[in-house]
């Protein structure tokens, strides 16, 4: 079953995927990665979310390769180096999403407690990770009213209203967030996470011999890619 | 009431650590908002004056409605771990920018605004610091890590290491400050009548 994989392989390979992929040199080896993040969204099940991180590598890959071999100049050179950064920071964002798609937060708290990781820690991810989805809803909802009321969050809009239209996005949303808080905090105490005896769950995760198989090849994977980097890298090669 | 349930109410519970976890969210969006104005070296050390604007609210709304020791120590050891992706020495910054908010937020009376507006501003001036530290004292290997940023960072460097740095700080200062005004108008204007704060 490895498309239910356990949460703690998921962390694992999540971090491993998201440093790495920051301190990568080669340009090469940061599509292999973003390869290797789309055949974990398909492992997973997750198709919308391999056509989505298809199209936007696509694109950001596309202004990079443009500004290095079609169009020169200051403005393509800035662009390249943004898209390249935006790549880069991304992936923590992608694997955010990885990690949650597919997996209940109670799941994710009985793995964290295997770990023993302090309760406000885990509490803290747990609440992370649930939040975010959420906040990417409500950014939308948002966005629809206003443009309802005929203040769109747009470019033009920030330089001739900034401050009305910063006001109207940013209320909304971190009052909708204090809402949200509002619900988690009694969704979490009625589950007894603020007890301070250790909680028990009926929830068993165990690993499974396919599951750390396939975990340890990803990460070898990806090791492999920080090799070939560095090697590329010493021998002057940064493409 | 007992002091045993005055301990108790001071003590960060889980519904604080929840809207932590969510302030914290929040602080990224904006600061995801702010970053990428800083893609030229001119406007590199604007980021975080630009990002202040937007965080005075969020951090102030997240002083008022978790007023309680240890706050400005635990969102900027959150930071400081997210931000360990750059440079190591951002997050070492950044938790000392904790360190010495959460002193100051332990000394000063924390229920007033002014007590968060310092905070506020010492955190995020320590956040700078720490980020203009390895453009200006470590630029070299930053350069050989990430040759494609080679020109960008050389160019923040000379940049920074000039008298620009200064208007750099004083930006910041003033950006912090008039977040945190920003912030207070609207959490009254908004947040109090809603019952928010």
């Amino acid at each position: 079953m490895i498309e239910n994989l356990n949460p703690r392989l998921k962390i694992a390979i999540a971090l491993v995927i998201s440093y790495s992929s920051f301190a990568l040199i080669s340009k090469s080896v940061l599509l292999c990665n973003y390869i290797l993040i789309m055949i974990l969204f398909l492992v997973i099940k997750n198709k919308d979310g391999a056509i989505a991180i298809l199209k936007y590598a696509s694109v950001l890959f596309g202004l990079i390769f443009i500004s290095e071999f079609v169009v020169h100049g200051v403005i393509f050179e800035f662009v390249g180096i943004g898209s390249l950064f935006i790549l880069k920071i991304s992936v923590f964002g992608i694997m955010i999403y990885w990690i949650q798609s597919n997996m209940k937060t109670g799941h994710f708290i009985v793995a964290m407690q295997a770990i023993h990781l302090p309760k406000s820690v885990i509490i803290s991810f747990a609440v992370i990770l649930r939040f975010i989805p959420t906040l990417k809803i409500e950014m939308k909802e948002i966005s629809n009213a206003m443009k309802l009321r005929g203040i769109q969050f747009s470019l033009s809009n920030i330089v001739r209203r900034p401050a009305k239209t910063i006001e109207y996005a940013a209320i909304p949303l971190i009052m909708r967030s204090m809402t949200v808080s509002e619900q988690l905090s009694a969704a979490s105490m009625s589950r007894g996470l603020d007890l301070y005896t250790k909680r028990s769950s009926y929830i068993d995760l165990k690993f499974t011999a396919g599951q750390v198989i396939f975990a340890i090849i990803t990460i070898f994977i990806i090791l492999m890619n920080v090799y070939l980097d560095k090697t590329l890298s010493s021998g002057g090669i940064i493409i | 009431m007992s002091t045993q349930k005055m301990k108790n109410m001071e003590k960060i519970n889980i519904r604080d650590i929840i809207t932590i976890a969510i302030i914290f969210v929040l602080i990224f969006v904006a600061y995801t908002i702010g970053a990428p104005i800083g893609f030229m070296p001119t406007t590199y050390m604007f980021i975080h004056a630009f990002c202040s604007l937007m965080w005075g609210t969020i951090f102030l709304l997240l002083y008022t409605k978790v007023n309680k020791k240890g706050v400005p120590l635990i969102i900027s050891t959150m930071i400081a771990l997210v931000m360990l992706m750059f440079h190591w020495v951002t997050p070492i910054f950044i938790f000392a920018g904790g360190v010495l908010g959460e002193i100051i937020w332990r000394k000063m009376d924390r229920k007033s605004t002014k007590t968060m507006t310092i905070v506020f501003m010492v955190q995020v001036m320590l956040w700078y610091i720490g980020a203009a530290f390895p453009m200006i004292f470590m630029v070299e290997s930053l350069a050989e890590s990430t040759p494609d940023y080679q020109d960008l960072y050389m160019g923040v460097n000379e940049i920074m290491s000039g008298p620009l740095l200064i208007a750099g700080i004083v930006s910041v200062i003033i950006c912090t400050y008039l977040g945190a005004q920003i912030g207070k108008k609207l959490l009254k204007k908004h947040f109090e009548k809603a019952g928010i704060v």
